[in-house]
């Protein structure tokens, strides 16, 4: 507790990642265990599904639209609490050993270890420095030093300080398509979380714009673990170390994404990635 | 769009394999033919809009040369010199009484306890009596002829007549017997109902002990034989000795009061002369105006009438009319032989009320709270007076009767005018001022209350409101909007502006600014409702402001760990400001344009409110712009300058709305391009 | 796996919360907003008490047929009051006082009061805003649905389409008393009539080719038809945006299906569009009628009148009678009520037809009110495409 407060007081780079809380990579620091998932409350969306997320790797999950894996990644940062209706109908899941459907669980502390970075992207219509900033500023903190290094450094991390640093103070609105998704990412690495959700990022982007945020995606593997959702295989054998197949609300199969794209253990995998349905 | 296209490639000759069926006329089709209906329709929005502008101006444009030419003829009457004097003399009575108001408050207060308990009584005893009125008129009547009879008897000499008597003297004892007693049941009945205590007007709270005293002595007021309770006797004597103990104690600041009032005297009587002389000239001036018109309608009369002889009058009668225009020198010549008298009587008349002034007491010694007051905002009055009197002393040695009248004076009378007067004998004013500030104050606190609740209303629904509870408030408020204004304006005029008021006179609130309101009818009433009228507008228009903030923006700020809070006040607040502004803007309009709550519920008192009440103006009655032409118009004779004046009204409400809209719509767009 | 209700133990629970005064700020938050919005709904509330708590005892009587029927079958009549010599106090319409008197003319009568407008009932101002009502919303609605389908179905972008809108928005925030100016100038003073020769009182007169008549830029005077339009102009902007909306409801799929099977434009939009915009014409015409009946500034100078002993359509004569009937003032509802609340001197005996008036007035806006907010929603469940 005391450390998680430092994490969102500190610059990122003087603090701790490497250190007590944080598991060394590999270790599972997402335990989905038997979890069904119903937005009115009877007709389940997922079904039974059980994984294990490690530590500073990229996973990545794939299956046609409808198969629950948008749901899921909501469910890990419990957007979906903000439909009424919708609920975990079975099994928990557990982030940093913590049931986060606990009553002692707090939304908003949750929320500020698991970020997202969302399909479209949607910077608030304020100054670059104001998106990134604000994270920080919600948390409390007032400090134009602190805030200007964590602005600096997030922005760097994000890949777009050079192209921003001489307009900060521009709206967000006003960059293109691609900058402002890495603008998005950027105000989510501000905070620190320890797990990033990515919620199909690339899909309203361009090529270029694409590979840029794979490449971005790739780097932050070192610091932070990461869920993508996408709709493109070859995106996910391009970043991502394990993938999770879903089909029709059950995860089918989760593995090294090499073996899973050469070598499916499941038939409806291998119908899926070969193009036969989807 | 088929259509469209087809149009603008029209073949000439060879119609090709898919001609234009149908009849054409002039080259348009049916087809063209709804178009243009439709369209024609549309267009119709436009016109109206036109046509309003058109038909205000119309009756508007003609104000100002009317207004002007009424302010020359002003002029030439020496009218406007005669209320240069006129002024000075007013302010000088409004510091007269300010002072005066001042010295009666120590005398009154001196006995305030006395005072309250012998109103209570006098209240109480007139709702009994109100109660009790038609048995009290019986046990009267009976017992007046109980008292007159005997003497009667004793004078009539006709024994038919004397038996009759005393029968009807018997008839009324044994009344009296039988109705004394009912009498007093029935006032006591009265006296145990709680209502009866409700005192009006007085905020006394009467303890157990005075209501004894105060029940014996209704008791004892029986119908025509009344008589006093000591307890009363006593507190009446008590009073008139505290007051007569005040009045010598402050019997110099009395004489300086009267001599700071009689200072005026020679100048009042000087004005009331010239008013005489200038009052009789403006008759001359306008029988001249309107000379030819006459001699005009008689000639027209006589060439219509068949009547040989009723023609012949009539030309007779246009022959009489004057024509001749008037000698305006001699006429002022009154005036201008005023000029030596009022420069020799003016320094006497200022050096006495200046003595008078610095002869005052000390605000600080006086003992009430309300007498300190008014003796302190009386330096307000003398330093108006002082103003005044310059004024008029500098300019009365100018002034000619001749000096042409400037049109863009007489423009600024009406927008800044502060005097609102018409069916004078005297002149008519039309100054917008006392009904624009009526209106703008009145709006202002109907904008200030309502929307920190409607906007409050607007989060809670959009942002926190479970969803059931939504589809009970929105449609709830859709109710509130349908209530019509004269149904608000009627609880205004019956329930709420009596209720303001007693709330005002509760002792625990009178540091409220304004409290204890001596008017029902205000315009911190009139403001009350037309804020709880604005709510379902501002509402709507703020509720559609924040339902137009993306919804990935605040899913962004919830997933960066920000709380509900944090995200209403960072994210979706700043995003819909705009649109929030625009409906109070909005709403604001909806207010200032309402009429029939301020007509019933405003109080109608044509008057500039007295800013130096400070907050409490909030409380004093006023009338408005939308008011006046509600009131006014159905009175007047059409093509007036009167008429004309309250069109102009009309004008500038027009104009103000169309203000507040452009610059709304300007801001919602701005608001809609940005999302 | 142990079950979901044990709690994670709290110290090594990395999502405990931080923010207990954070959590209550934003509760008390949450409740004042929540107190605000139903203090102004009890607002709503008390008024409505108020006026059918006075208002319903006038309306309903205890014995059959449990309605003052009085009450809607006459019109407002000066109320005397009166004591005969035995002390006993009467009440009677003012028509059926002068009556009794005639009748009974041995009846010594020692004291008498009049109360204006406080006896009989409210039949002629219901008549007449009814009247006023409907000339106004079949004008607003007929002009307003033609607006709108220019507006939705026929036009462009351009400089005419910016106009109109632009007049449309700004119309609508022009205040009601501005109406009443504007309908009193143009209406009732301005429009042409057909009179004789000896009616005409304006210089803006020509004569008709082969008659006696006039026609005559005179105006219509104080009249039911000046009101009704004046009130229509004033609904315009309500009825052409809420049936824009309705219009704009329909999905663009209809037209285009109508005009590829070779239908007209017109042909479409009669067809294929108006029959389902039927619904949301229809819930604008209920709203354009709740706003109207409520109304009182714009009829003031242009339609209402306090007193009048018949109803529109007694005693009309010969002749042109659909002109005398529209050319005629009429009482009206609102302005009835300001005239018993604000108009006359106030007594014990004038409360009844107040609240009687303003409680029969306020439950027939709130019936429309309710009906429309009940289409609204029938519909919109309903009508899904």
């Amino acid at each position: 507790m005391s450390d998680t407060k430092m994490d969102t007081q500190l610059p990122k780079s003087e603090k701790k990642p490497e250190s007590q809380a944080v598991e060394p990579t590999g270790d599972i620091v997402i335990d989905v265990d038997d979890v069904s998932f119903a937005y009115d409350g009877k007709k389940e969306v997922i079904r039974n599904v059980s994984m294990g997320i490690r530590c500073n790797e990229v996973t990545a999950f794939i299956g046609p639209s409808g198969c629950g894996k948008t749901t899921l990644l909501r469910c890990l940062n419990r957007m979906n609490d903000l439909i009424p209706t919708a609920a975990i109908t079975n099994g928990e899941i557990r982030i940093l050993d913590t049931n986060i459907y606990d009553p002692a669980v707090d939304v908003i502390e949750l929320r500020k270890h698991v970020g997202m970075v969302f399909q479209k992207y949607n910077p608030f219509p304020k100054s670059i420095y104001e998106n990134v900033a604000y994270g920080l500023r919600i948390q409390g903190v007032r400090n134009k030093a602190t805030l200007d290094q964590a602005v600096e450094e997030s922005l760097i991390a994000a890949g777009l300080w050079s192209e921003v640093k001489d307009r900060l103070d521009a709206s967000g609105l006003g960059l293109s398509g691609g900058q402002q998704q890495r603008l998005c990412i950027a105000r989510t690495i501000a905070v620190q979380p320890k797990i990033i959700l990515m919620d199909e990022p690339c899909s309203a982007l361009d090529p270029i714009s694409t590979t840029k945020i794979e490449d971005l995606i790739t780097q932050l593997k070192t610091h932070f673990t990461i869920v993508i959702v996408t709709h493109n295989m070859q995106q996910a054998t391009r970043v991502s170390d394990k993938t999770a197949f879903f089909y029709l609300g059950e995860l089918i199969e989760i593995d090294e994404t090499t073996k899973v794209f050469s070598n499916p253990s499941k038939k409806q995998t291998e119908d899926y990635i070969s193009g036969r349905f989807g | 769009m088929s259509d469209s296209a087809a149009k603008t490639e029209r073949p000439k000759r060879d119609r090709g394999p898919f001609p234009r069926k149908g009849f054409q006329i002039l080259g348009l089709g049916l087809q063209d033919f709804i178009r243009y209906f439709f369209g024609g329709n549309a267009g119709l929005a436009i016109v109206v809009l036109i046509f309003i502008c058109l038909f205000l101006a119309k009756e508007a444009i003609f104000f100002f040369p009317q207004h002007h030419h009424e302010y020359r003829i002003y002029r030439q009457a020496g009218q406007e010199y005669v209320d240069l004097i006129g002024k000075e003399i007013d302010t000088h009575t409004r510091l007269g009484s300010t002072v005066n108001i001042a010295y009666l408050a120590e005398v009154n207060e001196s006995s305030t306890e006395e005072d309250q308990l012998v109103n209570a009584l006098l209240q109480v005893k007139t709702a009994v009596e109100n109660r009790t009125e038609r048995l009290g008129e019986r046990l009267g009547d009976a017992r007046e002829s109980m008292e007159d009879l005997p003497e009667e008897i004793a004078k009539e000499a006709d024994p038919a007549k004397k038996a009759e008597m005393e029968k009807k003297l018997a008839e009324a004892r044994k009344l009296e017997q039988e109705l004394a007693p009912e009498w007093k049941s029935e006032a006591e009945a009265a006296l145990d109902d709680p209502t009866i205590w409700d005192l009006d007007r007085n905020p006394v709270r009467l303890n157990t002990e005075e209501k004894v005293k105060i029940r014996e002595a209704v008791l004892m007021a029986e119908p025509a034989r009344e008589q006093d309770h000591p307890y009363f006797v006593a507190l009446r004597e008590s009073s008139a000795a505290k007051k007569e103990k005040a009045r010598a104690k402050y019997e110099t600041f009395k004489a300086t009061i009267d001599e700071l009032r009689n200072a005026v005297k020679p100048v009042r009587d000087l004005h009331g002369e010239l008013r005489d002389v200038a009052m009789e000239n403006r008759r001359v001036l306008d029988k001249f105006e309107t000379a030819p018109a006459r001699k005009k309608a008689l000639i027209e009369g006589a060439e219509a009438t068949k009547d040989p002889e009723e023609k012949a009058r009539k030309l007779k009668m246009a022959e009489a009319v004057v024509m001749d225009t008037p000698d305006y020198e001699a006429l002022n010549k009154p005036i201008y032989d005023s000029v030596p008298k009022y420069e020799e009587i003016e320094p006497t008349f200022v050096s006495g009320v200046t003595k008078a002034w610095e002869a005052l007491p000390d605000p600080k010694t006086l003992e009430t709270k309300s007498g300190r007051e008014k003796l302190r905002a009386a330096k307000a009055s003398y330093e108006d007076f002082l103003k005044s009197a310059e004024n008029s002393s500098e300019k009365i040695p100018k002034w000619r009767h001749d000096k042409p009248m400037s049109v863009l004076k007489t423009v600024l009378a009406f927008f800044f005018g502060k005097d609102w007067i018409t069916n004078s004998s005297w002149h008519e004013f039309y100054g917008l001022l006392p009904l624009f500030s009526g209106s703008l104050l009145i709006s202002l606190i109907a904008i200030v209350v309502s929307v920190p609740f409607s906007v409050a209303a607007a989060v809670y629904v959009n942002q926190l409101a479970r969803s059931q509870e939504q589809n009970f408030i929105k449609p709830a408020l859709e109710f509130i909007q349908a209530i019509p204004s004269i149904v608000l304006g009627f609880f205004g005029i019956l329930v709420l502006g009596t209720a303001l008021r007693n709330l005002s006179h509760v002792e625990w609130l009178s540091w409220v600014p304004g409290f204890p309101m001596s008017e029902r009818l205000n315009m911190l009433t009139a403001g009350l409702l037309l804020a709880f009228m604005a709510v379902p507008t501002i509402f709507t228009l703020a509720e559609d402001a924040l339902n137009n903030v993306p919804r990935s923006f605040s899913e962004a700020s919830f997933a960066l760990g920000a709380s509900k809070l944090q995200t209403i006040f960072k994210v979706v607040m700043p995003t819909a400001i705009s649109g929030i502004v625009a409906a109070v803007l909005l709403g604001f309009g909806r207010i200032i344009g309402e009429t029939m709550v301020v007509l019933l519920v405003a109080g109608n008192k044509i008057q500039i409110p007295d800013f130096t009440a400070g907050i409490g103006v909030f409380t004093q009655p006023a009338h408005t712009m939308t008011g006046i032409i509600a009131q006014e118009l159905g009175e007047v004779e059409q093509g007036s300058l009167h008429w004309r004046a309250l069109f102009m009204v009309g004008m500038v409400l027009f104009c103000i709305s169309l203000l507040i809209n452009y610059f709304a719509q300007r801001i919602l767009k701005k608001f809609h391009h940005a999302h | 796996m142990h079950d979901l209700n044990t709690k994670t133990a709290p110290l090594n629970n990395p999502f405990a919360t931080t923010r207990h005064k954070a959590k209550r700020t934003e509760f008390l938050f949450a409740q004042g907003l929540r107190l605000s919005t139903y203090f102004v709904l009890a607002c709503a509330f008390y008024i409505f008490g108020d006026i059918c708590i006075k208002g319903a005892p006038v309306v309903f009587q205890a014995d059959f047929p449990f309605i003052n029927t009085d009450f809607f079958t006459k019109s407002p009549e000066t109320l005397v009051v009166y004591e005969t010599v035995d002390g006993e106090q009467h009440q009677l319409g003012f028509k059926e006082f002068t009556a009794f008197k005639e009748a009974n003319p041995e009846v010594q009568i020692v004291k008498e009061h009049t109360h204006s407008y406080s006896a009989g009932g409210i039949l002629g101002p219901l008549v007449g805003t009814a009247l006023l009502t409907l000339i106004c919303i079949v004008v607003a609605l007929f002009v307003g649905l033609a607006a709108a389908v220019y507006l939705n179905e026929y036009s462009g972008k351009g400089r005419f389409m910016d106009t109109v809108r632009l007049a449309i928005l700004n119309l609508a925030g022009v205040p009601s008393i501005v109406f009443g100016l504007f309908g009193l100038g143009l209406f009732c003073l301005f429009f042409p009539v057909i009179v004789s020769e000896d009616q005409v009182r304006t210089k803006l007169a020509f004569q008709l080719f082969g008659s006696n008549e006039y026609l005559a830029f005179q105006g219509w005077g104080t009249s039911m038809l000046a009101g009704g339009l004046t009130l229509a102009v004033m609904i315009l902007p309500v009825i052409i945006t809420a049936c824009e909306e309705s219009l704009k409801a329909i999905p663009q799929g209809f037209r285009e299906a109508s005009l590829a099977l070779g239908a007209t434009k017109w042909q479409s939009i009669r067809t294929a569009v108006l029959p389902y915009a039927f619904p949301g014409m229809l819930t604008a015409s209920i709203l354009g009628i709740t706003r109207v009946a409520g109304e009182t500034a714009p009829i003031m100078f242009t339609a209402a009148l306090a007193h009048k002993d018949k109803l529109p359509w007694q005693d009309l004569g010969g002749g042109n009678v659909i002109f005398k009937f529209l050319s005629q003032s009429v009482q009206a509802m609102p302005y009835h009520i300001y005239t018993v609340a604000a108009r006359i001197p106030q007594s014990e005996y004038t409360k009844p037809m107040q609240y009687g008036s303003v409680f029969v007035f306020m439950v027939l806006v709130m019936i429309l009110a309710a009906l429309s907010v009940y289409l609204r929603i029938h519909y919109r469940s309903k009508l899904k495409w």
